[in-house]
């Protein structure tokens, strides 16, 4: 969104005093709001010494100029060499013919501006390709600028900025290479500008590339123009030049090819099965014939989102898993007692869930009571379809819930952890994913089946609590676990060790939440009857340093009908991945109950811990550890297996801007493992170097392939997939291992920088032309994003910068690249709360943090039209004003004083 | 709705939780249109903290765009005709569950100060929720005119 409000003078984005000072930032009073229930009492685990807290994102291609008059005050020697960038970036810069004092602001201490004549840059252009410069003035006044472009030690191109042109660019007409770009000051006043290429708007991410399909010689799939009974359908099959060999659904059979038809072409059975193939096609009767594909083994792993987004998979151990438990939870009934199932009006459910949910559906499981009811049917009724709320949006929380646990591998989207597992939907949440003990107490009474018949389901998760203790409950869910129902729930989001039911039934697993370290969420509870963790997410940390925050992405809808994947975070997102690894168990060993079960539990087979002989020690925070699945599928089988060969890391992610090489480790798994031997490596396509792997005749337990990347065979910007394949043989059968691997050439993500921010919180009500600036704290890039925190003011004199008071405020941040003491002027990066050119008030309360706030930085600023007449230009806007230096505080910018 | 009732929900609404002052107040536009409409809600606005946004333009729009973690639909408010109704975003801020909401139950305008009451739900105790983490909000559409600042205030703490 940013690039598309960009190009925009931010000399030019005013707004009338009236507008921008009452309207845009009007005194809103919500103090209430801020108090409004949620959170628990318990604070032992809460984040006391903060008040304000999150993350401020730079916008793609975003560098800095490293001598900017800011960055000048603590290293006073410009640089004397050219500055490397990459091919496609936009760069603020600062250059002055000498140095300086601003004039004076009124109650402002004045500020000074060092001697930086000049800048170079290093950059690889393309023939054609142009490098613009926008132009900006300082309180001291505007001068030329002359912008050139050289190659070779030669100028082929240079402008200068006059008053009547401030946007000026130059362009390569010398070949594709090396140019250096040189911004000169041409007058006496310090300058800033910005710098940029222009963005090839073609380029898109491409798809990932996926080996074909193989089939099965010999069979095909052929779908029948009628729908004949199977003796007329066999009749009519053997004329077709074909024999029937099952019936996979009316109309729909897999057919095998006779005999004479395999053996008298001479040719290969797999060109001899494709000739017959197409003949099938001309035969009457035959709608269609197609190859009966042997879909490969297939996991999460293979899925698009799986290295990109769901790290909460890896941080589970899933691949192992996966490879220990083939069966994906097939044969196994997960019951997802919540809000439902988004449905389209096609009648299928989310259709990265579709081919797992049961079917027929049974009868009665919708037991959403009136009260709560918004499905236009109220009271309980046969259809659990998720109809969102009854005013605006809904993420659809129950198909979320059942993304985690069984979406489907099919190569789009993401999988769940026991692919091949059945759903069970149960709606018990209604509006705004509220509901009644009565409504759960009836569906826990129905899962549990009729007395002489089977449970309904082999698990229940319940992403749902805040009940109390009630008995009925507690009842219900020990006599369905007494005819073999395991029940997962939710430990609860309101960071207390009170305990919040279902999940502190006896019974009943119940499961906090981990970051994406593994570390407890901020807003978990805990409590002695926790009994494990499971990634929940935590939008506030980036625990596995992936720059993003940890959130939980899995199947919902947005927009109403638009079925899509997103991440939230809860112990909601946490207790799915309990009940998908059961239904792997469950998959592998069908006669494991929750009494089984629990005492994997304490001993530490279902999570990472290593006990050795002793007992595993359990947490409040964490219970008996973090959810292993690899250990929990272990645990399940019958007979363990001793040669099953995993890699670490499972998948391979290597750029340009990242690690160009990786070493994957390759191990038997478990504490006892048999020599395995290797078989065979496979050859990786021309942009990857497989630069040692083992040969084809070791053995052992464990080996090593380093792999680099060739970025002369990438595309820029685009990104590659492949899969190294490791066959070998074990004591039992021979296997093969894949390791995925995803190539990029520039991801500048890491590389971003805007220089020094300057985080304010300001008062929402300006005075004298400038907002009053009640809080501060400077923050530096690190890994291309900004992290900053205020702290809650102690009272204690001297007031911290960054200590803050409850109230109301405006949050801002950008950087000072001409040291005059105010930030988010022309030419400086500028972010403000929750987005560019929209100021949210925000409400500060004692004892109520905020956390994982987020927003983005940028050079860019709202653009101008004719349909915003009043929000744009901002005349009088200078800027933000820095806090005067205080000599006690220890957090201040390094002030130039005259 | 009639415009009588109207009126008369207005007074209501003010005097139960606004307070003194209401006798002059106004609780409709010269044409007779209300100050005030609700036209969108989400438990996941991605408004992490409380407080509230005024959206002047189809741009302002846009820009939310960016906003991360953002689930409400913006089609209804791009549909607002800028020239005479601006947009307010009421936030909560990030809430433990669902159950909670925030609902537009009224309007007026006192001294050039436009005064939002809202309706805020949360979940009684003991209530069952779901437990994925929210941020729930209200898009209001405004009357663009005839106020200078907005005040949100909350009507009841309806459970």
């Amino acid at each position: 969104m940013l690039e598309a409000v960009a190009e925009m003078s931010a000399m030019d984005i005013m707004l009338t005093p009236k507008t921008l000072f009452k309207k845009a930032a009007s005194a809103a009073t919500f103090l209430m709001l801020a108090g409004c229930g949620g959170g628990g009492s318990d604070s032992d685990l809460q984040s006391v010494n903060v008040a304000l807290s999150g993350f401020i994102d730079i916008e793609t291609g975003t560098r800095v100029d490293a001598d900017n008059a800011d960055a000048l005050t603590l290293n006073s020697t410009p640089r004397s060499t050219a500055q490397s960038l990459p091919q496609e970036y936009v760069l603020a810069g600062y250059v002055s013919a000498s140095d300086g004092v601003y004039p004076s602001i009124p109650d402002f201490p004045s500020f000074a501006y060092a001697a930086d004549p000049s800048d170079e840059f290093s950059m690889s252009l393309r023939t054609g390709q142009s490098v613009e410069l926008q132009a900006f003035g300082t309180r001291e006044g505007a001068s030329a600028l002359r912008l050139s472009l050289s190659q070779g030690g030669g100028e082929v191109d240079s402008a200068t900025t006059n008053s009547s042109a401030s946007q000026i660019s130059v362009t390569n007409a010398g070949g594709d290479g090396t140019s250096t770009v040189r911004v000169e000051s041409q007058g006496p006043t310090p300058m800033l500008y910005v710098l940029s290429t222009a963005v090839n708007a073609s380029r898109q991410a491409r798809s990932f590339d996926w080996p074909a399909h193989e089939f099965v010689e010999g069979e095909a799939i052929v779908v029948l123009e009628a729908s004949p009974d199977p003796a007329s359908a066999q009749t009519m099959m053997a004329q077709a030049n074909m024999a029937a060999a099952q019936e996979l659904a009316p109309g729909l059979w897999r057919v095998k090819a006779p005999v004479q038809a395999m053996a008298a072409s001479g040719q290969s059975a797999q060109v001899a099965t494709l000739d017959w193939i197409r003949s099938l096609k001309h035969q009457p009767g035959i709608e269609s014939a197609t190859p009966n594909y042997r879909m490969q083994t297939m996991t999460p792993v293979d899925e698009p989102l799986y290295g990109a987004q769901q790290w909460h998979y890896g941080l589970l151990n899933g691949p192992t898993a996966w490879q220990l438990a083939p069966n994906a939870g097939s044969n196994v009934t997960v019951a997802v007692m919540d809000t439902g199932l988004y449905r389209a009006s096609s009648g299928n459910w989310h259709q990265d869930i579709n081919a797992n949910v049961i079917s027929p559906l049974p009868p009665g499981t919708d037991f959403v009571s009136e009260q709560f009811d918004n499905d236009g049917q109220p009271g309980r009724d046969n259809n659990p379809a998720d109809p969102g709320n009854s005013v605006g949006g809904s993420v659809y929380h129950g198909t979320h819930v059942a993304g985690t646990v069984a979406a489907v591998v099919n190569g789009s989207g993401g999988g769940g952890v026991a692919f091949e597992s059945t759903l069970l939907p149960v709606r018990v949440l209604g509006d705004g994913g509220s509901g009644s003990s009565a409504d759960l107490l009836a569906a826990l009474q129905w899962v549990s089946g009729p007395p002489s018949g089977q449970p309904r389901a082999d698990i229940v998760n319940l992403s749902l609590g805040g009940l109390p203790f009630i008995q009925s409950l507690q009842n219900a869910i020990s006599n369905a676990t007494n005819r073999g129902v395991i029940f997962v729930a939710a430990a609860g989001n309101s960071s207390t060790s009170t305990e919040s039911y279902p999940a502190a039934f006896a019974d009943v697993f119940a499961v906090s939440a981990a970051d994406g370290a593994g570390e407890l969420a901020s807003y978990s509870n805990f409590g002695t009857w926790v009994d494990l963790a499971a990634p929940g997410g935590d939008a506030s940390r980036d625990g596995n340093g992936d720059g993003r925050g940890d959130v939980v992405v899995s199947t919902s809808v947005i927009n109403g009908t638009e079925e899509t994947y997103i991440g939230l975070q809860g112990t909601s997102m946490a207790a799915p991945h309990v009940s998908g690894v059961l239904a792997l168990m469950k998959g592998e060993n069908a006669a494991l109950d929750y009494e089984d079960i629990n005492g994997f539990l304490m001993a530490g087979d279902l999570t990472v811990a290593d006990c050795g002989s002793q007992n595993c020690p359990r947490t409040d925070q964490l219970g008996w550890g973090l959810l292993d699945a690899s250990k929990a599928a272990s645990a399940a089988q019958a007979t363990p297996i001793r040669d099953l060969l995993t890699a670490t890391p499972a998948v391979v992610s290597l750029s340009s801007e990242g690690a160009r090489t990786a070493n994957v480790a390759l191990e038997v798994y478990g504490d006892n493992p048999s020599t395995v031997t290797i078989r065979s490596v496979s050859e990786p396509p021309d942009w990857l170097s497989i630069d040692s792997a083992p040969a084809s005749t070791d053995s052992g337990t464990s080996f090593d392939i380093s792999v680099s990347l060739n970025l002369a065979a990438l595309e820029p910007g685009v990104s590659e997939r492949t899969t190294i394949e490791v066959e070998y043989q074990g004591d039992s059968q021979t296997r093969t291992l894949e390791i995925p691997v995803v190539g990029q050439q520039v991801t500048d993500q890491q590389a971003r920088d805007a220089g020094r921010h300057f985080v304010l919180l300001v008062s929402p009500e300006p005075e004298g032309g400038f907002f009053s600036t009640e809080a501060q704290t400077n923050v530096v890039a690190e890994n291309g994003q900004y992290r900053f925190v205020f702290e809650p003011d102690d009272g204690v004199p001297p007031k911290e910068l960054n200590e803050v008071s409850p109230g109301n405020y405006i949050l801002v941040a950008g950087s000072d690249l001409d040291n005059d003491g105010l930030i988010c002027h022309g030419g400086e990066a500028c972010a403000e709360y929750p987005v560019a050119g929209l100021r949210q008030e925000i409400t500060l309360s004692a004892g109520n943090p905020i956390e994982g706030i987020r927003m983005t930085t940028s050079y860019s600023r709202p653009s101008i039209s004719a349909a915003s007449p009043e929000q744009l230009p901002r005349p009088d806007f200078q800027g933000y004003q820095l806090l005067s230096p205080n000599p006690d505080a220890t957090n201040v910018k390094a002030l130039s004083q005259p | 709705m009639t415009q009588s009732i109207r009126k008369a929900i207005s007074v209501a609404v003010c005097a139960s939780a606004l307070g003194a002052g209401c006798a002059v107040s106004q609780t409709e536009t010269q044409s007779g249109a209300p100050l005030a409409r609700q036209i969108a809600q989400s438990a996941h606005c991605g408004l992490v903290a409380p407080g509230h946004i005024h959206l002047a333009s189809a741009d302002d729009v846009d820009r939310l765009d960016a906003l991360p973690g953002r689930m409400l639909p913006l089609a209804s408010l791009r549909s607002v005709q800028f020239s005479r109704e601006h947009v307010v975003l009421a936030a909560l801020g990030q809430k433990p569950t669902g159950g909670f909401s925030i609902t537009l139950a009224g309007a007026k305008i006192i001294d050039d100060e436009l005064v939002l009451a809202v309706d805020i739900r949360e979940p009684a105790p003991g209530m069952m929720v779901s437990q994925a983490l929210t941020t729930p909000c209200a898009a209001i559409a405004v009357t663009a005119s005839g106020w200078d600042d907005i005040r949100i205030a909350p009507v009841e703490n309806n459970r």
